[in-house]
């Protein structure tokens, strides 16, 4: 509600609330409200994506600072998406055309960071650093396919380089739901929670439990793959969420039971990028200078938290 | 429950790990495999876990080849554990022996049940870790790390206990004691226990059968006391000893480093 009413025109509480239960509701107003509700359960669909996508990488990575972004999964996907892009342009009409070349996109960035990492040694340090030489080349390639991008159409490509809800369209939700929802069945039918508790510990110990990890492994890399290809062909990079939820989560349950946490984080995830996106909307009001990307803003607050964790991980 | 190994050869790339192993290994009895490092002890080990694949030779549990079973099946029987576990992401020390009981749920028992926690709560009662339940892994110390990982692998309530170095990182009181807990525990439940050990006087105390290795092979195989002489201990591990008998078949070999002449 509170997501609903601020923006670039104040509307108050009472009239959000008037209007979406029905009572009262001016044809301006219902506009705008349409467009920020729109905007407010994009927010909230791609946090909880983007938490659940964080989760699940901190567990198959055993490493608490892995995150999508972080692992450069978001700057491949985004990278195939301009280069899908440059080749047809009519992909952006196909939402989850877009989706799935983001998913192959995230998918390689994945493969790229473990295959990276593994001829590193494969230690916490070198999957990191891994990580970041991904995201750092396939950042600026996307940079560098921007301005052809923007050459070929009018597009706020720039909106995806560093995430935005407002480029959402209605249907995307729906997208982004089907996604989200889809994930979290099959992460839990599959038992991915519990597989991940017994990770942690160790590959044999987890073998000797009588799990396949090379096939479920496998898979949970996938689901965080179609995570964070979704969230970024619609909101583009928003990035630490998914560093930052699953810590807060595990912080406040004072347990790190994947079967509670990966559900809470994508809770966490979704208030976060909703006060983010609320965030976005004051800087845009307060300077009076059109749209703050989202992801401006969780970079802001996102980067602190890390280095926090970094201090946090190196005294012990 | 009976294991039969039957001409197991495991190889590592073109390093043989395993060579033309038979051994039979009875329920009700700790069996320890000693031998200096790279001998393929813990190879042997997770072979009869079915971690690794063997290159040639079987396994037979109860007269029948492991590879028969299903690894959900096998994961109720066996429990393996090594030494130590990363602690990256640290759980509470209770999540983490719960995990023991996964392969006892399924999709529709999601969480732990009224069973799961009893046997839980026995198993930590008798290792002496119910009061580090509530920390975190790496809130304890590796020796009570140690105690909580034999529990985890007590609390599948296993028919065979495969441990790896279980004794490494514990003091005096708590080697024994752990050991004592083990040997208790085969002899009660009839269980099948094979561990992985260095300390020779331990293996003489707590051990009804020895299997010394060297090379991926077996060298010497029988009671402790047949096993642990000076002879047999100067060839594998080449170096000169005393074996000390301080009564009850236990012994101590005293290293005599052969510099000194």
């Amino acid at each position: 509600m509170v997501s609903v009413s601020v923006g670039s025109t104040y509307i108050p509480l009472n009239e959000v609330y008037a209007c979406i239960t029905g009572l009262d509701c001016s044809s301006n107003v219902r506009y705008v409200l349409q467009y920020r509700l729109v905007r407010t359960l994009v927010a909230l669909l791609a946090g909880g994506a983007l938490a659940t996508a964080g989760v699940i990488m901190q567990g198959i990575a055993r490493n608490p600072l892995a995150e999508p972004y972080i692992l450069g999964l978001s700057s491949t996907a985004l990278t195939a998406l301009s280069l899908a892009i440059i080749i047809d342009v009519n992909v952006i009409a196909h939402r989850y055309l877009f989706m799935l070349i983001a998913f192959i996109g995230a998918l390689f960035g994945y493969f790229l960071t473990s295959i990276l990492s593994a001829l590193a040694g494969y230690t916490s340090n070198s999957l990191i650093l891994s990580g970041i030489a991904v995201t750092a080349f396939f950042s600026g390639t996307s940079h560098a396919l921007l301005y052809i991008v923007q050459d070929r159409l009018k597009f706020p490509y720039v909106h995806l380089l560093m995430g935005s809800t407002s480029v959402a369209l209605f249907n995307d939700i729906y997208y982004l739901t089907a996604t989200l929802a889809a994930c979290l069945v099959i992460t839990y039918i599959c038992g991915i929670p519990k597989l991940l508790n017994a990770y942690l510990v160790g590959d044999d110990y987890a073998r000797q439990l009588g799990y396949n990890l090379k096939v479920l492994i496998t898979l949970a890399a996938f689901v965080v793959s179609i995570l964070t290809g979704a969230t970024v062909a619609i909101v583009g990079i928003v990035s630490f969420i998914g560093l930052a939820a699953p810590h807060i989560s595990r912080m406040m349950l004072g347990t790190s039971d994947h079967r509670i946490t990966t559900i809470v984080s994508s809770i966490v995830g979704s208030l976060l990028v909703v006060i983010a996106d609320i965030g976005s909307r004051l800087l845009m009001v307060l300077t009076a200078r059109g749209e703050f990307p989202l992801g401006v803003v969780t970079s802001i607050i996102g980067a602190p938290f890390l280095a926090y964790l970094i201090i946090v991980g190196g005294r012990k | 429950m009976r294991i039969k190994i039957n001409n197991l050869s495991l190889n590592y790339d073109s390093v043989k790990a395993l060579d033309s192993i038979t051994l039979d290994i009875e329920p009700g009895n700790v069996t320890c495999i000693i031998g200096p490092n790279g001998a393929g002890k813990t190879s042997l080990l997770k072979s009869i876990a079915s971690l690794l694949k063997p290159t040639g030779g079987s396994i037979y549990l109860d007269g029948k080849d492991s590879k028969l079973y299903k690894p959900k099946e096998l994961a109720k029987i066996i429990s393996y554990s090594e030494a130590q576990i990363t602690r990256s992401i640290p759980m509470k020390v209770l999540d983490f022996i719960l995990t023991a009981r996964y392969p006892f749920h399924d999709v529709l028992h999601y969480f732990e049940g009224g069973r799961d926690l009893e046997v839980v709560n026995d198993v930590c009662n008798e290792l002496k870790v119910t009061h580090l339940l509530d920390r975190r892994l790496d809130e304890v110390s590796s020796g009570e790390l140690q105690r909580i990982i034999i529990a985890a692998a007590l609390a599948k309530r296993p028919k065979v206990l495969l441990l790896d170095e279980p004794s490494a990182y514990l003091d005096i009181r708590y080697r024994f004691e752990v050991l004592d807990h083990v040997r208790r525990y085969t002899k009660e439940y009839n269980i099948t226990t094979v561990i992985a050990l260095h300390d020779l006087h331990l293996t003489s105390i707590y051990c009804d059968k020895v299997v010394l290795m060297s090379g991926g092979r077996i060298v010497a195989c029988g009671s402790p006391s047949e096993v642990l002489t000076d002879e047999a201990i100067r060839n594998v591990y080449g170096v000169e000893v005393m074996t000390i008998a301080v009564g009850n078949g236990s012994v101590i070999a005293v290293p005599k480093p052969s510099n000194l002449g």
